[in-house]
């Protein structure tokens, strides 16, 4: 069984206004989806429907911009369609859907996002019901598991009414009761998704699709090296307000622990990616450093040099103490680096 | 130096506002627990993350269980964003609070008598060190049930330009009067208050940015691309409150009431079971002083998936008394079970005021009509239940002009949602 995906990032927004990250965050996203360590997804089934795939030149008129919905309906039919435009059930394993870009939620009760396609204006607000695509395909059975990403606004908007994808129903009950699902979406109802510079290079990336792909790479998995989508979706929680702030509302992600996904496997020997830890003690001197685990044995140990020493851990809660004295300090280990004080 | 981690220990938390979300995580960063207000568990000794939220304010404390005594947590008060100058939010600030107070003195404009509209607008970006070069007040005008204009904050209402606020304060007849917003490329955004006799009825109003662009424009040293927003004040993130007109109450007690009013209407929002449920329980605020915040916590308990009937109830008997026809009350008395019309034993129902409710003569199962919308979003499917939009009005015709993502049932206004009254007036 195969796995595909289709990916949308779209910068350019002549007729609404233009974003800075969120072609960098699909190309990333891409990218990680194509690692044999990553998602695995042989790079033929990934197709990226992205700003840059179509300008430069830039468009002449707004209405010119692409991708556009038609495009992204188009490809997302010849994922699971053959030469004759005949559906051939079961289509894959896996399908993931990406998408980063302006977008809404519509006004029904159901909980669904839509992402503006680029030639939308305040006139003509097209748009891509990402939503509506995916439980199509639920509903449909075409796929053992799908995964929606949107890294785009869930607040008021252009439009209220989101358009439904002109598809013929396709409805097979019983494979779509076995379909895994993992949605997840940049903020919740009524509240903007938010770009900023991010990263060792600080270019301006979705603080969700940012966190999003460092859970994929450093979320601690469990046991057997398996990074299970609910581990995902604790790594975010847990480092969103660290990234994002503490005063931005963390994202929906919807996944069932009883039907949890496979995000990730990472080889069992090094199962729990790394997070650098810079630990000072003003003063300590060149004294030793014990650092407790969560199940508060010694899980680490380093000789200060000057009061400061660098370790390695797996993202979760520590405590450092410098050895001999009262000093500690309890800290999480998240992301690539943490820097923690011990007063 | 590790620690024994058979027997169990306590940890308890105790949240400075009893609508503040508690949830424990482990050292694998694994939610174990959640609560509300207060959280008394049992867990192994070893290294916690205890995470409040207050609205979408976070903090986090690290916290060592220790075997035996286990720990205990009281963090002070978070602070949250709201469009209400409260104390201790993200965005307070002594000059909008000033105009706030002007609520309490008497009303500059009289459109009516038996019930009293104070409409603040402020722009949260001065108290962030921004200069206020926008203008809050601009696009907001109130209208009766008709359409028709009572007021425009920028002709009418009062202001300090300096600190970015402005405000309408008037006295109004009961009963529905229309806010609208004039967002420029986003359209006109309306909503509905329902003014109630005796009450003031308080909407404070934020301004956010909505809409950027980059245009091509000149500075001094030639050609440049310009960033240019629009700010204006949203509907959606109105903070709503009902006050007794130049009522003396204990200002820290009415601030902490308010606080929890601002984070239940939030927790409905993000569809967060955020009501004082406790509180309510207790009896140490009614519905009878705090309307709104009896109708919120309404709404959060009929969204849940096995309400307790019962409080709803309560809330809805007590609410009655407190507002009259007012179609809220009517929503949640429907949400608790009861009924427009004596169908059965032990069914409790409700009068109704013609002027938001009308018979059906054509339908003899005499089920009527709804002419008016409620003020919350959650109340129309359940008075859309018992009844069916009148032909023409305004309820049908903003049906599907709705904008999701609000407590509150907000529209953008359209050709078909413009009053009639308002069409033909010239």
């Amino acid at each position: 069984m195969t796995d595909y995906a289709i990916v949308v990032g779209i910068d350019l927004y002549p007729g609404i206004s233009p974003l800075e990250g969120a072609q960098r965050d699909a190309d990333e996203f891409a990218a990680w989806l194509t690692l044999p360590e990553g998602g695995g997804v042989d790079p033929a089934n990934v197709v990226r429907l992205t700003t840059a795939r179509f300008h430069p030149p830039l468009p002449a008129r707004a209405s010119q911009a692409q991708p556009t919905a038609d495009q992204f309906r188009d490809t997302f039919i010849e994922i699971f369609t053959d030469d004759n435009g005949r559906v051939r059930p079961p289509a894959g394993r896996r399908l993931t859907l990406y998408f980063s870009g302006h977008g809404f939620m519509g006004n029904t009760t159901a909980i669904e996002r839509a992402i503006y396609s680029a030639n939308a204006t305040t006139l003509a607000p097209d748009h891509i019901a990402a939503t509506r695509y995916a439980n199509w395909a639920v509903r449909a059975g075409l796929f053992d598991e799908m995964v929606l990403i949107c890294d785009a606004c869930a607040d008021l908007s252009l439009t209220t009414s989101i358009a439904e994808p002109i598809l013929m129903p396709l409805v097979n009950a019983a494979r779509a009761a076995r379909v895994r699902t993992f949605y997840a979406y940049a903020s919740p109802a009524g509240a903007k998704a938010r770009e900023k510079p991010l990263g060792a290079d600080k270019q301006v990336r979705g603080i969700f699709s940012y966190l999003l792909l460092e859970a994929l790479r450093q979320a601690p998995g469990a046991d057997d090296g398996c990074v299970m989508a609910t581990h995902v979706r604790d790594y975010i929680h847990n480092a969103w307000p660290e990234t994002a702030g503490a005063d931005i509302l963390p994202p929906t992600i919807a996944v069932e622990p009883a039907r949890d996904l496979l995000m990730a496997r990472r080889p069992p020997t090094d199962k729990q990616p790394a997070t650098t830890v810079t630990i000072t003690a003003v003063g300590a001197g060149s004294a030793e450093l014990v650092v407790l685990g969560g199940n508060g044995k010694a899980c680490r140990t380093a000789a200060l040099t000057d009061g400061q020493a660098e370790v390695s851990l797996p993202a979760g809660l520590y405590k450092a103490v410098v050895q001999g004295t009262a000093r500690s300090t309890l800290f999480q280990a998240i992301g690539e680096v943490t820097r923690v004080d011990i007063p | 130096m590790s620690i024994s981690r058979n027997r169990k220990a306590p940890l308890r938390v105790t949240a400075a506002e009893e609508a503040t979300e508690i949830f424990v995580i482990d050292s694998s960063l694994s939610r174990v627990a959640s609560g509300m207000g207060s959280l008394d568990v049992k867990v192994r000794p070893g290294i916690y993350k205890v995470r409040l939220r207050s609205g979408a304010s976070m903090e986090d404390t690290l916290v060592e269980v220790q075997e035996g005594d286990g720990a205990t947590v009281a963090p002070r008060a978070i602070a949250f964003d709201s469009a209400a100058p409260l104390h201790g939010t993200l965005t307070t600030h002594e000059p909008h609070q000033a105009a706030w107070a002007r609520a309490s003195e008497p009303p500059s404009l009289h459109w009516g008598t038996g019930a009293g509209l104070f409409v603040m607008v402020r722009d949260p970006a001065i108290v962030r060190g921004k200069e206020s070069r926008t203008e809050p007040w601009a696009g907001i005008t109130v209208q009766d049930a008709e359409g028709r204009t009572l007021g425009a904050m920028d002709k009418d209402g009062e202001r300090m330009q300096e600190v970015g606020v402005g405000w309408l304060h008037a006295e109004a007849d009961p009963g529905m009067h229309l806010i609208c917003v004039d967002t420029g490329l986003r359209g006109v955004q309306c909503m509905a208050v329902h003014l109630s006799r005796g009450w003031q009825t308080q909407v404070i109003l934020a301004t956010a940015t909505v809409m950027r662009s980059r245009v091509a424009g000149e500075r001094e040293d030639g050609p440049a691309t310009l960033r240019r927003s629009l700010r204006r004040a949203v509907p959606a993130d109105a903070a709503i409150f009902y006050a007794r007109p130049g009522g003396a109450q204990d200002p820290a007690q009415a601030q902490e009431l308010l606080r929890l009013t601002e984070l239940v209407r939030q927790g409905l929002t993000q569809g967060r079971p955020t009501a004082p449920l406790a509180e309510v329980k207790s009896g140490r605020w009614s519905a009878t002083g705090n309307p709104m915040l009896a109708l919120l916590t309404g709404y959060v308990e009929a969204a849940k998936p096995k309400p307790d009937a019962r409080l709803l109830r309560s809330l809805a008997g007590e609410l009655a008394a407190e507002l009259p026809g007012h179609p809220d009350v009517l929503a949640l008395h429907l949400l608790a079970g009861g009924s427009l019309t004596p169908r059965r034993k032990g069914v409790s129902t409700i009068t109704y005021p013609a002027q938001w409710v009308a018979p059906n003569p054509d339908d003899p199962a005499g089920r009527p009509q709804l002419l008016q919308p409620p003020m919350l979003a959650a109340g129309l499917p359940a008075l859309l239940g018992a009844m069916d939009p009148a032909p023409g009005s305004l309820v049908q015709r903003i049906k599907e002009s709705l904008l999701p993502g609000a407590p509150w049932l907000v529209w953008r206004r359209t050709a078909a949602t413009r009053m009639r009254s308002a069409q033909s007036a010239r």
